[in-house]
Formats: structure tokens, sequence, C-alpha cells
């Protein structure tokens, strides 16, 4: 491997053309003889459709098209069932609508007013039916089934094969890991604890809704814009529901305005590009704030837990029941599921172990893929009954994790080795930097306590997956890259060309990154995961490799000089008897100013490898988190003063970007904490608005936010980076609810920590004295 | 949003005739930061937007040693926290607003705005009805004067009549010896709206007895109520620890608020308790000071 030398913080690419407002987002954007369109959505969360006319919506002024449920059945030239696991969404609701919100019928016109007016004019007939809408209520015998039966696709993803949804029930999977004997390791311990935590359902809250535009030329070939995290996702979804070969299918991504999760696999892709097709010409679909609350949503989740320790807070058993709300549609629900089930019971050597994780439908808008991945949801089960445990037998809390807690070459629940865990140094890096030792010693203020909480976790990137890149090779010594990966925010582009230029020696400004085009770009599985500038960036730089032993050949020949005596430094080529620039071996070699040379570089990871190792994750991801609270005790007001946060980043490419990374996860986090919440109504929205939905604001911070990059090198990343973008977010709750139960001896276990739940079991605890 | 005509008068007499001749179908449209959200939402649909903000009489703050500090109706938020005569002659104005919303929000909305809506999750009404404040409202047929705590009827309704305009909000000098105190209590972020807000005034008469009390809740039923039994309990009495905490738990039982996002009655009422105990006690110290 290469050393590791330290490298400058840089500026992100795009931070000049986003901080004026000239970066163009997709709602910016116009194509020719473009209308728009409008969705028309079920107010019910469970209904048959008896009824559906929309011939009136045709006669409004400026209408161009609408679209039903009878445009999508009867044409041959669509499959109206999709989904990235299952094939259990449609279009637009076919049979019954199973949530508010669920898409109806669609409107093209000239105007968007207009399109809003047709859509008052659907007529459609419901028949209300009985709603599930909690997992522990959709899991009972004898519950209302969401879907009565799921079209299975014949290629699904090769990670979900063995899970399908259980006939008969609302259970769309049900992952299951058994480590050990859980039975005899209850039988084994001293003590056992068991405890329930939930999680509400939240919503991304990316600054830019959903948008896209579609437009379908005669010969079928279908071009989309698209707000989408997984471009290359979408097209084999939409090459299969309108039945052509991928190659009949463009999409292309501007600059996203945030994802975290939310603009993974269709979401309005499909109904936009069934539209313009049936109004033959382009159109834009953009999502109102409100309508991606009924797009999108994170899981809600039940977790049940039950822990055998011994005296001394060795973990013998941990059994976990992992219930995640994916509502109406399967999603990437059973992903999610899978992946909080592999890390329920935390990052800790426990010889006995049984998961069950489940995704269950409900008659609530669809749960998918959200920043941390199920495993913000079985991280606040085991690390707050790790505090639990640790309260209990008197220990401290950071020792009960040190001791108990993963580290290199330890076995994973799966019998796998783990391997690059620098999680014990997150763990003591946050702990000394929150200053753990005078924890206890603060003195109560009037009715202010203070307390301090400390969590940790491991999670598993996606895997098996496919990256490449392509890098070309100007003719006047630029170079430009190609690749799938989406900026998003999180500081791609600029990671990519850092890559390229640590690899080439040649300053940033010589370096371009396209935007993504699936037409243009080579395949990338997805921009989730927190994998892209692991795989991405090491196939880039692969790419940049390849490019340059092609230059050591041209240079060989060229100048007749032996390969071994070509060495490249600072951007240019060393001979024995000379110092010549890309430039100018391009320029030799085509003769002319022109010419170009391709590097490609290519990524695949496997679960198991050419030896027959098994690899659940091609790397994981280890932080930790520690905060210092103020409780106000009579009214359960709760400040965070302080909060430090770790991560195993492999290697800090950009040591910037890395910081800001784990500073907006830890923000995220704490909105994820302290506020935030879809509320629901029998299965209706309540808060479906960013007035009654509330995020965590600048006036929340609180005083530091102290990111700290632990670097120990990946062997397979690229300069021996690793994926940051989700490890940050997810000790925050439990660090929180840690503090709080340091600071006033009361222990939440449901999110989010609003003031009240304080005050609540500070009532309650009072009455028990 | 269905299509309206759209107005922009330019004196106070204007605007109000046009009311009269919109019969209940025109609005107001200060701020904009309420009525935006109505009218995108569908909830308000009225055919005539009359925009009052190029009426010049209605805007700058004021103040006149008799009369007190008269604010404009369509003084911002921003303006009122950032004037340098309401720093001068009534701080407390400038501490509750930079509490109100967000910067957004204070740039946009109007005190006028604030206080016509009838909101209920909001922070001004209470802290002007502490202080006494009075609302001139001018109509197509001449102008009136009330108590601002009189305006209140119901959630988002109020006495104003269909062609009646708030012009101004005077604040009358406070009394000798006086201490206010607001405190705005939000259940989750900074930024939400309150769940509670408490503001109590105290004016000293005699040694250190209170002689006038204000304690104004909001946020805990359809209109901000002055807890009138909470101030009985202290009225004539030097404050103490006692008195304080019995005038919470008075207040507590003299509101209405209902169980939703921000929080549940029972907690609600629980808050109004201790927020009225910590405002009489530094309104008191706040008197005693000055
Ligand atoms: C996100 C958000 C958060 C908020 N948070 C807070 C908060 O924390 N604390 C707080 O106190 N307030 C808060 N508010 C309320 C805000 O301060 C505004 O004052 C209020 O919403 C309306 O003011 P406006 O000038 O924008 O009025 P507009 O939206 O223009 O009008 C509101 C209503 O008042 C009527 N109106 C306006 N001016 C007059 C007038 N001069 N005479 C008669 N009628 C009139 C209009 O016809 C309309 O019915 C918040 C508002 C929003 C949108």
């Amino acid at each position: 491997m290469e050393p590791i030398d330290v490298v400058e913080p840089v500026r992100r690419l795009d931070y000049e053309a986003k901080v004026t407002g000239r970066a163009s987002y997709l709602a910016d954007l116009r194509v020719p003889g473009m209308c728009h369109g409008k969705i028309l959505r079920s107010p019910y969360p469970h209904a048959r459709i008896r009824k559906l006319d929309a011939s009136k919506a045709l006669s409004v002024p400026g209408v161009v098209a609408v679209l039903t449920r009878d445009d999508i059945v009867q044409d041959q030239g669509i499959d109206p069932y999709y989904g990235p696991v299952f094939k259990d969404q449609t279009i637009v609701a076919v049979e019954k609508v199973r949530h508010v919100g669920d898409p109806v019928a669609a409107v093209a016109a000239l105007t968007p007013p207009a399109a809003e007016a047709a859509l008052d004019r659907i007529e459609v007939e419901y028949e209300e039916l009985p709603a599930v809408t909690h997992v522990s209520e959709a899991i009972r015998q004898g519950a209302r089934l969401v879907h009565e039966s799921v079209r299975i696709p014949e290629h699904g993803f090769a990670d979900l094969a063995e899970l399908k949804p259980v006939e008969g029930t609302n259970i769309c999977t049900h992952f299951k890991l058994v480590k050990g004997d859980i039975e005899r390791g209850f039988a084994e311990s001293d003590h056992i604890f068991e405890d329930t935590f939930t999680l509400p359902t939240t919503q991304h809250c990316a600054l830019e809704p959903h948008a896209c535009i579609a437009s379908v030329e005669r010969d079928r070939r279908i071009t989309v814009w698209s707000t989408t995290q997984n471009p290359f996702v979408v097209r084999t979804q939409l090459a299969n529901i309108f039945k052509v070969p991928v190659s009949k299918v463009r999409i292309i991504v501007p600059y996203l305005g945030g994802g975290y999760g939310g603009k993974v696999y269709p979401k309005i892709e499909p109904l936009t590009v069934a539209l313009a097709r049936k109004a033959r010409r382009p159109v834009k679909i953009a999502l109102s704030r409100e309508e991606v609350f009924y797009t999108i949503t994170k899981h809600a989740a039940v977790i049940k837990m039950k822990t055998g320790v011994k005296k001394d807070g060795t973990l013998v058993a941990r059994q976990c029941e992992v219930l995640l709300d994916t509502g109406a549609y399967a999603e990437i629900g059973p992903r999610v599921a899978k992946k909080s089930g592999y890390t329920a019971a935390g990052p800790y050597k426990i010889p006995n172990v049984k998961i069950d994780s489940l995704s269950v439908y409900t008659n609530k808008p669809p749960a998918g893929a959200f920043r941390g991945f199920g495993v913000s949801q079985s991280a606040w089960a085991h690390e707050s009954q790790m505090d639990i445990i640790a309260a209990a037998l008197k220990m401290d809390p950071l020792e009960i994790r040190l001791k108990n807690s993963y580290e290199e070459g330890s076995e994973f629940v799966t019998g796998e080795t783990l391997t690059s865990i620098g999680l014990k140094d997150c763990v003591e890096k946050v702990a000394s930097a929150i200053g753990w030792k005078e924890k206890g010693e603060h003195r109560p203020d009037g009715p202010l306590r203070r307390g301090k909480g400390i969590a940790c976790l491991i999670k598993a990137t996606i895997t098996p997956s496919i990256s490449s890149a392509v890098v070309k090779l100007n003719e006047d010594g630029s170079v430009t890259i190609y690749a799938g990966t989406v900026e998003m925010g999180q500081g791609s582009e600029t990671v990519m060309a850092q890559i390229v230029a640590r690899e080439m020696g040649i300053p940033l400004k010589d370096i371009e990154v396209l935007g993504v085009d699936t037409d243009v770009v080579p395949y990338d599985l997805t921009t989730s995961s927190s994998r892209s500038t692991f795989h991405v960036g090491r196939a880039v730089q692969f790419a940049a490799q390849d490019l340059m032993q092609q230059l050591k050949r041209v240079v060989a020949q060229e100048y007749a000089v032996p390969e071994d005596q070509i060495r490249f430094s600072g951007g240019k080529v060393q001979l024995p008897e000379a110092v010549i620039d890309y430039r100018e071996i391009m320029f030799k070699h085509f003769g002319m100013q022109g010419g170009t040379l391709v590097g490609q570089g290519q990524v695949k990871t496997k679960v198991v490898d050419d030896r027959g190792v098994k690899t659940t994750s091609s790397f994981w991801f280890l932080g930790a988190g520690a905060a210092e609270v103020e409780v106000d005790i009579e009214t359960g007001k709760l400040k965070l003063l302080k909060y430090v946060t770790a991560v195993d980043v492999g290697n800090a490419i950009n040591p910037l970007g890395c910081r800001q990374q784990l500073e907006g996860a830890a923000i995220t986090g704490m909105g994820q904490a302290l506020f935030e919440e879809v509320v629901f109504d029998n299965g209706q929205l309540v808060n479906p608005n960013f007035v009654d939905y509330v995020l965590p604001s600048l006036g929340d911070m609180p005083v530091s936010i102290e990111p700290i990059l632990i670097e120990i090198p990946h062997l397979e990343g690229p300069f021996g980076a690793k994926g940051i973008g989700e490890t940050a977010l997810i000790p925050v709750a439990p660090a929180i609810a840690n503090a709080i139960f340091d600071a006033v001896g009361v222990r939440i276990k449901e999110l989010p920590i609003k003031a009240e739940k304080i005050y609540l079991a500070l009532e309650q605890a009072k009455k028990k004295l | 949003m269905k299509t309206f005509d759209y107005l922009e008068p330019t004196t106070v007499g204007e605007a109000c005739a046009l009311l009269k001749q919109g019969r209940g179908e025109a609005r107001v449209f200060a701020g904009g930061a309420l009525m935006t959200i109505l009218m995108k939402e569908g909830l308000l649909q009225p055919k005539t937007l009359i925009n009052i903000k190029r009426i010049s009489a209605l805007k700058g703050i004021d103040f006149h040693p008799a009369q007190g500090l008269a604010i404009g109706a369509l003084v911002t938020h921003h303006e009122l926290e950032t004037s340098k005569t309401v720093k001068e002659k009534l701080p407390i104005l400038c501490a509750v607003e930079k509490e109100v919303a967000n910067i957004r929000v204070r740039s946009m909305a109007t005190i006028g705005g604030n206080l016509a809506s009838g909101e209920p999750l909001t922070d001004l009404p209470q802290v002007f009805i502490a202080l006494d404040a009075r609302i001139r409202i001018a109509s197509s047929s001449g102008e009136r004067v009330m108590a601002l705590e009189d305006l209140y009827i119901d959630y988002y309704q109020t006495s104003l009549a269909e062609d009646e305009i708030i012009t101004q909000v005077i604040v009358p000098p406070a009394p000798e010896r006086s201490g206010i105190e607001y405190i705005r209590f939000s259940s989750s972020s900074v930024v939400d709206k309150p769940c509670v807000g408490v503001a109590a005034r105290i004016s000293l008469g005699v040694e250190k007895a209170c002689q006038t009390v204000r304690i104004v809740l909001g946020c805990v039923g359809p209109t901000p109520v002055r807890a009138k039994k909470a101030e009985a309990v202290v009225v004539g009495k030097p404050l103490d620890a006692r008195l304080a905490e019995e005038a919470g738990s008075v207040a507590s039982g003299e509101c209405s608020p209902v169980s939703d996002l921000r929080g549940s009655e029972q907690y609600k009422r629980a808050i109004v308790g201790v927020l009225v105990r910590r405002a009489l006690a530094r309104a008191y110290e706040d008197a005693s000071q000055s």
C-alpha cells in the first residue's frame, strides 16, 4: 500500500456554485414542450377503489392527459407492478389504496394550476377498509392484510434472495440469525435484562423535494431527469416496467439538494414516465413538502431486547426482536430489516445471539432507506440497554463497553472475522473529549442537572456491489472523471477529483468530474450505504492507475525508454534524462493537438470471496458518540451542551469534508433523538409540514460539536479510506438518553425524547420514592 | 391556490373602504407569514387581497412620555427587536422578539398581523396584555381604541369587524417600580411555536407590596388569558417563594389547554405553574431593583 501523506483540507469543488445560487437543481430545469404533472392521492389509509371516472378532468382547459389505472392495466407496453425487492407497488393504485397519499391518478397540463384544478374533477368512489397502523397490531393473528398477495420478481437483489413475504400475514420479510445457543446462554447468565424500545416514523427532510422530468420518444426511448441517488437501479426498474432494454432508458441526475436515503429506488419516476407516455410530451412533476411525507419515510420500530450477563459485566447472551414498520410497500424495507438484524446485538463479542428482524406491512406511507439504514433503530435499543445493565451492575458505562466491544480479529455474529476495526479508539477518544473522568462533578444549579452519556456502533455497507469508473486524459493533460456517484451534498465530487489528483499528481483545477448521466458514465450500484468513497473512489483510483500504465507504455514506445526506468512524480514523467509532462506525451503520441487516453476501473465486492471466506460487509462502520446534557427537572426541558463524535474513517482523503459529514450526521441524529416524529391519527398524517414537524435549528445546537477522525487505513479503500456518511448519526440518540439517565436518573425508551417525556418520567420516579 | 384580486391602497381610509366593499370576501395582507400558508393550503380563499404595506401611516415606532410607546401595525418583528427606542424604553419587547419564530418570519411578519390573526401559538399578545396595551383600530366609519385584552374571542377570532384594521399598538408608560418578565417555553426545538408563554408584570406600591399584578397566559386556550385569581393571590403582599408557588398552581387551573403536538393538557398546566412562579419571581426582583 502507498504511504499515506498528509492532505491539505480542500474546499469543495461545488461550493461556489452552491453558495452563489448558480448550481442548478431539477426544479430549475425545463425541457422544450414540457407540461406539468400533478398527482391525485388517496385520502384514506386503506380503501378499495370502487369506481374511478376521470372524464370531467379532461375537459379542464389546459389539460393534456389524465393517467388512471385503466391506462396502466390495459397497456401491453407496461408492467404496472414494480418495487426494488417485491413487485408490490403500482404506478397508480389499481384495486386498493394502501396509505394516505397513495397515488390514485395523475394529470398533465400546460400549467400547474390547470393540473391541480383537473385533479378536483376526477371522481373516485372508495370503499373504506379497516387500516392497520402499528406494527404490533399488524403482526397479530387475523390482522387485516395490507397485501393479499405479493409478486416476487425473477431477478431480485442477490443479498435478499432468501427473504420472502410470509403468506397470509403482514410480515413482509423475516430475517433470522442465530449464533451459539441462546437458552444455554441465558442459563449461564447471572442477570437477565429485558427491555422494549421504540422509535417513531420520521422523514428525511432533504431541502429539495423529489422531482422528475420524463420524456418518451416515438421509438420508446425514455429520458428521465430525476432527483435520484441510484440512477442505475431506477434505470433497471423503468426498463422492466416499460418493457424496453436498459439501453433505451437514460437517467440524468443534476445536483441533489440532499438525499439521506430518501431518494434511492424509484419514487415518482414510473408515474412521471407513464404520464409523459400518455401525454406524448415531456412531463415534469415536482412534489410539495407534504407529498414528500407521503412518498417515503424512515421505519418506525419496536425493539425487544433480552440480554444475559455475568456479574462482571461480560455479555453472555442477547436476543433481539426488531419489528420495523415498512409501511404500505416493501420498498427496500427487507434490506433495512436484514441490516438492522446483523448488528442488532451491537458491536460486542457475545457468544450466544438470536436475532429476528422483521419488516412489517402497515397502512402507512412506505418506509425505506434512511441514513443509518436500520442500525439507528437497533442501536437505540442496544446502546440504551448497555447503560441499563451498567447501572444495575454498578459499572461504568465506558468500562462495560470496552470490556465487551469488538476489536481487530473478533468473530462477528455470522462467524466471520472482523478486520479494520477501530472501535475502541473511537470509544476512548469520545470519552476523553467529553471529560468522562470528571463525570458527576457538576453541582446542581437550581432546577438544572447535568449528565454525560456515551454510545457506540457497528454497521455494514451494502455487499455485494459493483462500481465502475472511467478516467480520460485529454490532449492538454487535463482529466475528466466519469463516475456514477450522485453529488448530493456529501462532497463526493471533490473526493473523486482528489483521488485522481493524488494518483496522477495533477492539480484539482485540471480535473473535471462529470455529472451523472447513465448514457455516459459507467455502472455504479448506488450512492448510498456510505459506499461511494470506498467503492467508486477505488474504481476511480484503478482507472487513474490504468491510465498511468497506458502512459507508461506510450512513453516507453515513443521515447524508447524501458518501462522500469519511467517514474511518475508531481504530474510529470521522469525519464533518466528528461522530465516531460502529460501534454507533451499526448502530443508526441498522437502527433497533433488531439486524442484521448481512457483508463478504466472496476470494483466488485462479494459475500464469499475467492478463498471461501464470508464477508457480510466489504468494510465496517465503527464509531462512538458522547453527549453532555442539562435537564431542567421542573419542566423536563433538555439542553444538549456538548457532543463529541468519533468515526473510524480509514484515512481521511478530505479531512474537512469528513468533519463536516460527522457534524452533519450528528445534527441529524440530534433531530431524530429529540424532536422528529411523523404523527399519525388513524393513518392520517398530522404534521406533514415544517411548522409542525420539528427539525433542529441553529439555536438548538450545543456550544460545540467535536468531530474526531480515527484513521486506521483499510487495505481495500482508496488510500486506505472508508465510508463515513452514516456512522456519526447512529449513536446520538442513545448517547443523549444515557446522559439524561446520568443527569436525573430516568430512563427514556421511546423516541423522540421531548421535554414532556422526561417530565413524566421524573414525576413517575418521584411517585416511586 | 385560487386566483384573487390584489390591491395596494396607500391610505388607511382607502383600505377600509375596500374592505367594506369586499363584504367579508376581502382580506388584509400584511407580512403574509400566516396568509400565504393559509392560502396555499386552501384554508382561506379570499376574493380580494388588500396589501396594506404601502400605507406609510401604519409604519414606525414613536415614544411620547405621556402616552407611552406607539408601534405602527406594519412594524415587523425584526424592527421591534432592533429598535433603539424600544431597547431604551421597553427592553422586554426586544428580548421577547429575539425568540419569536425565526429570522425569516421576523423579517416579514408584522406586529399588526401577529395581534390581529388571533393565532393561539404566539408570544406578543400575552406580553402586550401584561403591559396594559391598547390598540387603535380604523374602520370605514371612523376610529376606536380598545384594550388589547378585549380583542380576542376564540381561536383565530377577534372582535375586529370586516372593515376594520389595527393601525397601532399603544403601550402606556409603566408606573414607577415596575418589573416585567416573559417566559417562552417550547417543548422541542427553540424555533418551534411556543408550547406555553407566560408574561408577568408587577408594579410595587408602598414598601415592597405588589400593587398591580398582571399574569397573562398564552397558548393554553383559545385566547390569551389573564390569570386573575392568581393575580389576586399576590396583590397587596410582598412576593415570596410560597406566594409565587401558590400563584403558579392557581394559574394552572385558570387556563384551558388542549393536548396537541406540543404537549398534553396536563403537561401544559404543570408548565404554566412553573413558569408563573418563575416569571413572578423575576418580575418582582426586576421591580424591586428599578
Ligand atoms: C413558521 C411561523 C412561526 C411563528 N412563530 C411565532 C412565534 O414563535 N411567536 C409569535 O408570536 N408568532 C409567531 N408566528 C406568527 C408570526 O409572528 C406573524 O406575526 C403572524 O403569523 C402574522 O403576521 P403577518 O404580518 O405576516 O400577517 P399576515 O399573514 O399578512 O396576516 C395574518 C392575519 O392578520 C390579518 N391582518 C394583518 N394585519 C392586520 C391589521 N393591521 N389589521 C387587521 N388585520 C390584519 C390578516 O388579514 C390575516 O388574517 C409564527 C408564524 C409562522 C409562519
